[in-house]
């Protein structure tokens, strides 16, 4: 069947037989329908009879009749039409009498239907036979033998006919488009789909002309002519159908049938057409819109490349020259009220220019303020503003936008300290807890060997002041860094004073020190985290009972000032110190050269750098022996 | 007898510390992180957490906060970290007490045998009428007497009125002036410089480390409060 489906010798033959047997479903269709509706074509051959006889006697008749009616009417002689040798007839007048009568021995009368009659005239036809051949009648004879000869075998050989048509149609419907090599349009599938419209359309002119021509009955005489144009006809007709059927059957089958089509063809073409229009007006217009651009720009860079007073200049020399102009015209009688118009629009809009100016001025100091008061996230809205200011609102967006950064890069910095500190703290904290830990169960274990007590002995004082050490190291880098929070709130340093004095009573006590604090009546109070100074005095007061001279005062004195407040501790040294005070307070420096007392040497260095977190200041005096630390608050 | 729940992950701080109480007559258990000490607790009867705070994976804090979903038992942290935000943070999430890095070992046990006390005393006499108590300081107005986790401690009779003063009004900072005027019922006449000095005294006997008071806490600049952590 594939095979069948693909090979071209099988889909001509069925091309042939297809038309072949729908030309035949045809006429066998059309006789069939005829001898259906025609009387007497299942009885006895009688033409006579029949309506293609009564069909030729009639336009014969009434010719005949008119002329036997108007000559016996209006008096004419009466002349008997020619008629055809196959015809005759008898007239009768209204009173019966006969008028003519052309009939002859063999002239057999037209039966199938009434009479002719014109006001009283009668007239009765009657046909010749047997007929010569090259006749009318001879054609009607004919197509009556066709017909009533092939009455019985019409209907059965039109139904045949049509189922093979039909298979056949189907069969080529498949078939059409296939190759062995699957789906392709060659051959006349390539043609466009419009000459198969144009055959039809040919195909269908030809037979409408020749039912034309069917209809004056003189065609008849040559029947069988008629008859063989005809089917040619239709056969034309039919392969202009099923070709064009097989053709849009391979096109759909391969998809976008309409591609070949002059009409897709021309579309196409104009739409190119349309584009290419298009795209020539646009470049055109783009062209004539550079121009005009880059003149005006170029005006506006001679202008930009002026110095500002210079623009300022020129744009209010141009305002009062307009100015001037219009003034000049307003003095003109006949237009003035047209001038007055312009001079009035004018100035319009040197106000308007001037507000607008000055809104974007206000724009930009509103931007200026914000930033300057910290708000890093100004922006201004640069849009349509003139190109002097946008330059200035773009600097101040640069500004906030650099500074933004350079506060979150500080953040991070920040963090990440933080973090390291809180890291290295606690990988120096756990072995030294260890330690610390250990040392202390091994004092507790009974040694006998007395050297490994007095070592026992050394590491405890060592480790003891190994984790005084990290501690304050810690410290100092978390105070010198700024890592450690500060909570300011309202402070009294009298109250503070006297909390600090009191936690070192005992300590001064047993150092024979005797502290003297001298406050001013009522509360001093500065702003300033309470536990970050407790940290500074405690410090400080450390070294105070580790170096003052036994038996001598501590004063711990408290002055208002006009700003804030200062603390001062005044002690007696007891070593004679030779070193600048400003030393003392770096990191690891001591009073002492020989190191002996316990401590990291980072006691003041720590207070000095919370003071200065909490925004004061600490500030060492040496005096001789005379030592003086003092908490400026402002 | 006790058993403690050790937590840390530096095994010879574990060790240190198992040795101390043991010692002390306690059962130790260890724990290395905080998912291990959770699943102790599930299945052992623990009395005391000693928990450190930086360890891998899961933190003491959370650690902490997990153990409390299904657990009253006192939690102690022990912490590298001495930052208030941290200490602060714990003892939120449920933490009873602290202990920085590097600590005393002699503290360490005051403060678990302080826990301990506390923990079995928890549910115990409700407070008779006159009776003021505040993380386990009970004072007895009628006889005098004041004890701390049910041990007593003489006070003199200065001091007695400044701990009332403070137990009466918990959380409340008094200053120096005002704690003179209330307790010496005397106009302050720059004799109120005695008052720190007492306080520091009281201190002394309240707390096992008086610079890091857990109760009577010194607010820098301003005064005095009595106040526990552990509502």
């Amino acid at each position: 069947m594939k095979k069948m489906l693909d090979s071209y010798g099988a889909r001509v033959l069925a091309l042939l037989l297809c038309l072949f047997f729908g030309l035949g479903t045809a006429a066998c269709a059309a006789g069939a329908v005829y001898d259906y509706y025609e009387p007497g074509m299942d009885g006895e051959r009688d033409f006579a009879g029949s309506e293609l006889a009564w069909d030729y006697a009639n336009s014969q008749m009434w010719n005949a009749l008119h002329i036997a009616y108007y000559s016996q009417t209006e008096g004419a002689e009466y002349y008997p039409p020619d008629p055809e040798d196959a015809f005759s007839y008898v007239i009768r007048d209204p009173l019966g009498n006969v008028v003519a009568d052309t009939r002859r021995p063999d002239s057999q009368p037209v039966t199938h239907s009434e009479n002719w009659e014109i006001n009283g005239y009668t007239g009765e036809a009657y046909i010749n036979l047997p007929v010569s051949r090259g006749s009318v009648l001879y054609g009607y004879v004919t197509l009556y033998d066709i017909l009533y000869n092939g009455r019985i075998v019409f209907l059965p050989l039109a139904v045949v006919q049509g189922i093979l048509t039909v298979l056949l149609f189907v069969f080529l419907m498949a078939a059409a488009g296939r190759t062995p090599e699957g789906v392709k349009l060659g051959g006349f599938h390539r043609w466009p789909l419009e000459i198969y419209l144009l055959l039809l359309a040919g195909a269908g002119t030809a037979l409408a002309w020749l039912l034309v021509q069917m209809s004056y009955r003189r065609v008849l005489a040559y029947f069988y002519l008629a008859l063989t144009l005809m089917g040619a006809c239709m056969a034309g007709i039919g392969l202009a159908v099923l070709l064009a059927c097989m053709t849009l059957a391979a096109r759909f089958r391969a998809g976008k049938w309409w591609r070949n089509t002059v009409v897709f063809f021309c579309l196409k073409w104009c739409w190119r057409l349309i584009r290419w229009l298009w795209k020539w007006c646009w470049k055109l217009l783009g062209w004539v819109w550079r121009l005009i651009r880059g003149f005006f720009r170029g005006i506006g860079r001679l202008v930009a490349a002026l110095p500002l007073a210079w623009k300022s200049v020129l744009a209010y020399g141009g305002f009062v020259l307009l100015n001037a102009i219009l003034v000049f015209g307003v003095s003109d009688s006949w237009h003035a009220g047209f001038y007055a118009f312009l001079l009035l629009l004018l100035d319009g809009a040197g106000l308007l220019a001037v507000i607008w100016v000055t809104l974007q001025l206000k724009k930009l100091q509103t931007a200026g303020r914000a930033l300057a008061a910290g708000d890093l996230s100004v922006t201004v809205d640069t849009k349509r503003m003139l190109p002097v200011l946008k330059e200035h609102a773009e600097n101040l967006s640069a500004v906030s936008l650099g500074m933004t950064k350079a506060v979150n890069e500080r953040m991070k910095s920040e963090r990440f300290k933080t973090e390291l500190i809180t890291n290295v703290s606690h990988d120096l904290k756990t072995p030294l807890t260890s330690i610390v830990s250990y040392v202390d169960l091994l004092k507790k274990e009974e040694i006998d060997n007395a050297q490994a007590r007095e070592y026992i002995q050394v590491l405890d004082r060592q480790s003891q002041r190994l984790k005084k050490l990290t501690t304050d190291l810690v410290e100092a880098s978390k105070a010198s860094s700024g890592v450690l929070s500060v909570n300011s709130e309202p402070v009294d340093l009298v109250e503070l004073l006297r909390q600090s004095a009191g936690e070192y009573a005992e300590r001064f006590a047993l150092a024979g020190l005797e502290p003297v604090l001298n406050v001013p009546e009522g509360e001093s109070v500065v702003t300033a985290d309470g536990r970050l100074l407790w940290r500074v005095l405690d410090n400080l007061l450390t070294n105070v009972v580790k170096y003052a001279l036994p038996g001598t005062r501590v004063y711990m004195d408290l002055t208002r000032t006009d700003s804030g407040a200062v603390l001062s501790l005044k002690n007696i040294s007891r070593e004679a110190l030779n070193i600048p005070a400003e030393e003392l307070m770096e990191r690891f420096v001591r009073g002492d050269a020989s190191r002996s007392t316990d401590g990291s040497g980072l006691g003041l260095s720590i207070a000095r750098s919370l003071m200065e977190l909490m925004g004061g200041q600490l500030r060492l005096t040496l005096d001789g022996d005379l030592f003086k630390a003092e908490l400026i608050f402002t | 007898m006790y058993t403690i729940l050790i937590c840390d992950d530096d095994a010879d701080i574990r060790n240190a510390l198992r040795i101390y109480l043991t010692a002390e007559g306690y059962a130790v258990a260890e724990a290395a992180t905080g998912m291990e000490a959770l699943a102790i607790l599930e299945r052992q009867e623990i009395h005391l957490v000693l928990m450190d705070i930086m360890m891998p994976g899961m933190d003491g804090v959370t650690a902490t906060a997990r153990l409390r979903e299904v657990s009253n038992v006192p939690v102690i942290l022990i912490t590298a970290k001495s930052e208030d935000n941290d200490k602060i943070l714990g003892l939120t999430v449920g933490a009873d007490d602290y202990i920085t890095k590097p600590f005393n070992p002699l503290e360490v046990l005051a403060r678990v045998r302080a826990q301990l006390r506390r923990y079995a005393l928890l549910g115990g006499l409700a407070p008779k009428a006159a009776e003021l108590s505040l993380g386990g300081i009970v004072m007895d107005d009628e006889a005098k007497t004041v004890t701390l986790h049910g041990e007593e401690i003489g006070l003199t009779p200065t001091e007695y009125d400044i701990l009332r003063l403070l137990l009466q009004n918990p959380g409340k900072v008094f200053s120096s002036r005002e704690i003179y005027t209330l307790v010496w019922k005397d106009a302050p006449f720059s004799a109120e410089g005695t008052v720190p000095v007492h306080i520091r005294h009281l201190r002394e006997k309240l707390e096992i480390d008086p610079a890091n008071p857990r109760l009577l806490k010194v607010v820098w600049g301003k005064g005095y409060k009595l106040e526990d952590n552990k509502r």
